[in-house]
Parts: C-alpha cells; sequence; structure tokens
C-alpha cells in the first residue's frame, strides 16, 4: 500500500497559497496609497471574518474540552491550527491602527455623552486587552491545560462583546445594540465551524486524516452548524424585532440603511443564503452525512459569513451605495491566502502527531 | 386464524453488549423479524436490528410549516381583515412582530405531528403483547437485556433458532406463548 505522508499535497498547497497571498496582499498595498480611505474599509471587513474563523475556533476547542462528543476528536487537529493563527491575525490588525481616524467617526467628532468610552486611549488599551486575553487562551489551549475552558468561555464572551461593541458598533456611534455581541459570536461559531468542515471533507477526501472520520462524525458537525445557523438568525430577527418594535429615530436608523431601497437586496440574499437555504437543507441527514454536501452548504455559508460583515460594516460608510470594490475582494482574498497558509503549517504538524 | 403454536423465543442477557452482539449475529443468521428490550437506549442496536427510516420527519416538517402558516394566517387575517387596529401607525400587516406567534405554532404544530403520528405508526399504546406472558420480562425495566426472535420470522424453526440463541450464551432462553 501507499503510504501518504501528510506533507506532500498539503505542502503545494502551502506554497500556492503563500504565493498568492504576497500577489494579493501586494495589490492592497497599491490600492492602501491610491485610496487609502476604501483600503481601511475593505481591510476592517475582511480582518473581521478572518479573526471570526480563529477565534470560534478558540471557542470550539474550549467548548470540545467541557462537553466532549466524537465531533470534537475528529475535528480537533482542525480547530486546534485554525486557532493557532491568533499571532498573523493580531499582526493583520495592525494596518487598521493607521486608518481609525477614517473609519471612525467619533475620532473627529467625539459624542459627548459616550466620550468616556469612545475615546482613542480607552480604545487601544481595550483592544490590547482583548489580544492579551486571546494570546493567554491559545497559549494555554495549546499546551493542553484544560482547566482554562470554563473561564475561558466567559472570558471569550467577555471580550467578543466589548470587541464588536468597539470595532462594530462604534463606526455608528449613535445606534446602540446589546445583542450585537451574541450576535458575532453565533457568527464566530458559524465561520469556524463551516470553514472546519470544509477543511474536514477536503482532508477526508485526500485521504489524509489519521483517524476515520464517519458519516455519524458529520451528521454531529453538520447539526452543530445547523445550530449555529439558527442561533444567528434568533439573534439577528431578535434585534430586529426590538428595534423595530422601539422605532425610535437613532435605532431604527441602522435599520433604514442597511434594508431600505438601496441596500435592501443585500439583506434579503442575507436571509436567503445565511438562513433559510442552509435551514432547509441541513433539516437533511442525508445531507449531513456526506461529507461532500456538507462541505457545500458550509462554503456557501462562509460566503453568507462575509456578506453579512459586509452588511454590518459598510453601509455605516456608504449608504446608498451598495456596491463592491475590488479592495474588498483582494483584502478578503490575500488575507485569507495568508490565514491558510499558517493554518495548513500548524495542520500538517497536527497531522503527522496524530498519525505517530 | 392460523397462529404459529408460539409468538417468539426471547433470549435474556446480562449486559447491554452481549445483546448488541447478539442482535447483529441474528442478523447475519437471517434472522428479520426480531426485536430487542433495553432499559435504556443502546447505541448502535437499531442499526444492528435493521431498522429503516422512517416517513415522521416528514410529517413533523409538514405539521411545522402547517404551525407557521396556520399561525401567520391567523394574525394576518386577524390585524388586516378581521379587527385592523392603527397601533403606531404601522401597517396593518406588520410581519416582524408576527414571527414569534408563528414560530411558536410551528414547534407546537411539529410536537404534535411528532406524537400522534409516532403513536399511529407504532401502534402504541398497545394494552396486551405475549411478550408480558414472560414473567421475567418485567425486568427489562430495570437491568436485563433481551432479544425476542419472532415466530413470523421465514427462517424461524422451534429447534434450531434455540439452538442458534443458545450459541449465544444467553442467561436465560424462554418460550413466548399468545
Amino acid at each position: 500500500m501507499e503510504t501518504v505522508t501528510p506533507g506532500r499535497s498539503l505542502d503545494r498547497l502551502q506554497r500556492w497559497m503563500l504565493g498568492a497571498s504576497f500577489v494579493l496582499l501586494a495589490a492592497c498595498g497599491v490600492g492602501l496609497l491610491w485610496t487609502p480611505t476604501q483600503f481601511f474599509r475593505s481591510w476592517l471587513v475582511a480582518w473581521l471574518f478572518w479573526l471570526a474563523i480563529t477565534l470560534g475556533s478558540a471557542a470550539a476547542v474550549m467548548l470540545h474540552h467541557l462537553a466532549d462528543g466524537a465531533w470534537g476528536r475528529a475535528a480537533r487537529p482542525v480547530f486546534e491550527s485554525a486557532m493557532l493563527t491568533l499571532p498573523l491575525v493580531a499582526f493583520l490588525f495592525v494596518p487598521l491602527l493607521f486608518g481609525l481616524e477614517r473609519l471612525y467617526p467619533w475620532i473627529r467628532d467625539p459624542v459627548q455623552e459616550k466620550a468616556p468610552y469612545l475615546n482613542v486611549p480607552f480604545f487601544l488599551v481595550r483592544t490590547a486587552v482583548y489580544f492579551a486575553v486571546w494570546f493567554a487562551l491559545v497559549r494555554l489551549l495549546d499546551r493542553r491545560h484544560l482547566l482554562v475552558s470554563a473561564p475561558g468561555l466567559v472570558l471569550y464572551g467577555l471580550t467578543i462583546t466589548f470587541a464588536s461593541i468597539d470595532w462594530v458598533m462604534s463606526l455608528e456611534p449613535h445606534w446602540t445594540s446589546t445583542i450585537i455581541g451574541l450576535h458575532f459570536i453565533a457568527g464566530q461559531g458559524l465561520s469556524s465551524f463551516a470553514a472546519a468542515l470544509v477543511a474536514l471533507a477536503f482532508l477526508a477526501r485526500a485521504r489524509l486524516l489519521p483517524i476515520e472520520v464517519n458519516a455519524s462524525h458529520f451528521r454531529a458537525l453538520g447539526n452543530l452548524l445547523l445550530m449555529f445557523v439558527l442561533l444567528w438568525a434568533y439573534l439577528s430577527y431578535s434585534q430586529l424585532l426590538i428595534i423595530w418594535s422601539g422605532n425610535l429615530p437613532e435605532e431604527i436608523s441602522w435599520y433604514l440603511r442597511r434594508a431600505g431601497p438601496s441596500w435592501r437586496w443585500v439583506a434579503l440574499a442575507l436571509v436567503g443564503l445565511h438562513f433559510a437555504i442552509p435551514f432547509f437543507v441541513l433539516l437533511s441527514r442525508r445531507v449531513k452525512e456526506q461529507a461532500g454536501w456538507l462541505a457545500v452548504v458550509a462554503a456557501v455559508l462562509l460566503l453568507a459569513r462575509a456578506v453579512d460583515i459586509f452588511w454590518l460594516v459598510v453601509p455605516a460608510f456608504q449608504p446608498d451605495r451598495p456596491v463592491i470594490h475590488g479592495l474588498d475582494v483582494l483584502a478578503l482574498l490575500g488575507m485569507g491566502a495568508l490565514w491558510i497558509a499558517l493554518f495548513l503549517r500548524h495542520l500538517k504538524g497536527r497531522l503527522a502527531y496524530a498519525r505517530s | 386464524m392460523n397462529f404459529p403454536p408460539i409468538y417468539g423465543l426471547l433470549a435474556e442477557f446480562d449486559t447491554s453488549a452481549s445483546l448488541l452482539k447478539a442482535a447483529r449475529q441474528a442478523r447475519a443468521e437471517g434472522y428479520r423479524t426480531m426485536d430487542a428490550f433495553s432499559p435504556m437506549p443502546v447505541e448502535g442496536l437499531s442499526e444492528a436490528l435493521g431498522f429503516r427510516h422512517t416517513r415522521l420527519p416528514w410529517i413533523v416538517l409538514a405539521g411545522g410549516l402547517f404551525g407557521a402558516a396556520g399561525g401567520f394566517f391567523l394574525q394576518w387575517y386577524l390585524s388586516v381583515i378581521g379587527y385592523p387596529l392603527n397601533v403606531g401607525g404601522r401597517p396593518y400587516n406588520s410581519w416582524p412582530a408576527f414571527i414569534v406567534v408563528s414560530f411558536e405554532l410551528a414547534i407546537l404544530a411539529a410536537a404534535f405531528a411528532a406524537v400522534l403520528s409516532m403513536l399511529a405508526c407504532n401502534g402504541l399504546p398497545q394494552p396486551y403483547h405475549p411478550l408480558f406472558n414472560v414473567p421475567r420480562f418485567e425486568s427489562a425495566s430495570r437491568d436485563r437485556f433481551f432479544l425476542c426472535i419472532e415466530a413470523a420470522d421465514p427462517s424461524f424453526d422451534p429447534d434450531k433458532t434455540r439452538r442458534f440463541l443458545e450459541s449465544l450464551k444467553p442467561h436465560e432462553i424462554f418460550e413466548v406463548p399468545h
């Protein structure tokens, strides 16, 4: 029998991804010189997308340590490799520090009653705290200090709540929603499980997995994916219902921008791609037991995640123009290629380790 | 009516693992009309017995969709046609507010569909069953595991089946009278 080293084909993919990321990120660099404002907007959206997979994976590792389950034993190498990309994600945040003034209106135009919270020094301190907490969690989990899982999930919930307020909600500083933190947690869970399913289906197809991953593992992961789809829909709808019922000017205007005539189609696409279609497809046991089909659903959900983040962020800058800029695509793909290259590097080590 | 003289042969096992093994072997031996009884769910047992997936999920889905559509219609009819009220200037057909009740009714109707069609499909409640003629069978709900091969099975033969069951080393074998 031919022995397959996990390295060979992944090596090639890793090199391709690394090469592609250099080209794409160089193009982003040109974009930064050409149209800096657009660059920072695109960078923020792309960065939030990849951050979600990394942090969601760390949460999935903690969740599995607490609750156990066959799904996690199959998917753990993938989740752990994804979580270890945190240093890259932190590094990719650095460019945003130079664009804060272009992104956040409260810097030029301070909101009186919120100024004690929304000011640049405190913003930077908070950001440093988030990353410190996340680095500590990932470090401890990587060293198998599993006791950190329970307090770690609490810290994760708190830091994500504040981070989503800082990075996304404050783009429109007059708007408030108490659900946005949970909405981000659901989104990050969904992102990480969808990404893990795409990776697992690919690895299973290429016969690169050290342990057998069978239909029941995929069904369990598919059920968890369905759970996150429902959670995301539930939280999104709760926010809509509360704001729509209250109908307060500073709150409803957020939805008027996002579901008004110009962005309506994006909002409806989200209802379909992020909820209705995956929900009905994932009800089927047959789909959940076939890695290939499940990977297709997961890929659609990843696309929906990108659209969701785009829809949350971009209307703040261009309420009347629901258009994608070339830099949006370049940043998302360039960052992604670099992220995947690092992810594969960690994954190869984990697969070889699990094999021996 | 031409009943076989007995309902079937019942073998008693001490552990869920030996029951699972026995069910797998009986299936490999060609027995199909059989059932297993245990005080708690045994992972893999229904596959070993050859259970097929039923239509129940589709009935539950239909129930859920009916509940959602019915719940929505109820509110839409009331608010738009039956008793239109101006609430804070919102349109009569204020669908975001209708979702909650539609969702609850979807769950309610799906649950009713699940329970009622489960009962309709498996024939419960059943006040009499031949297995209750075996006094030991009571312990199926406490600490014993049973496999029953029914006489209705085409490959059932009183002597051969008994010898097969004995080869599985059960605790005891019972004849189940009608």
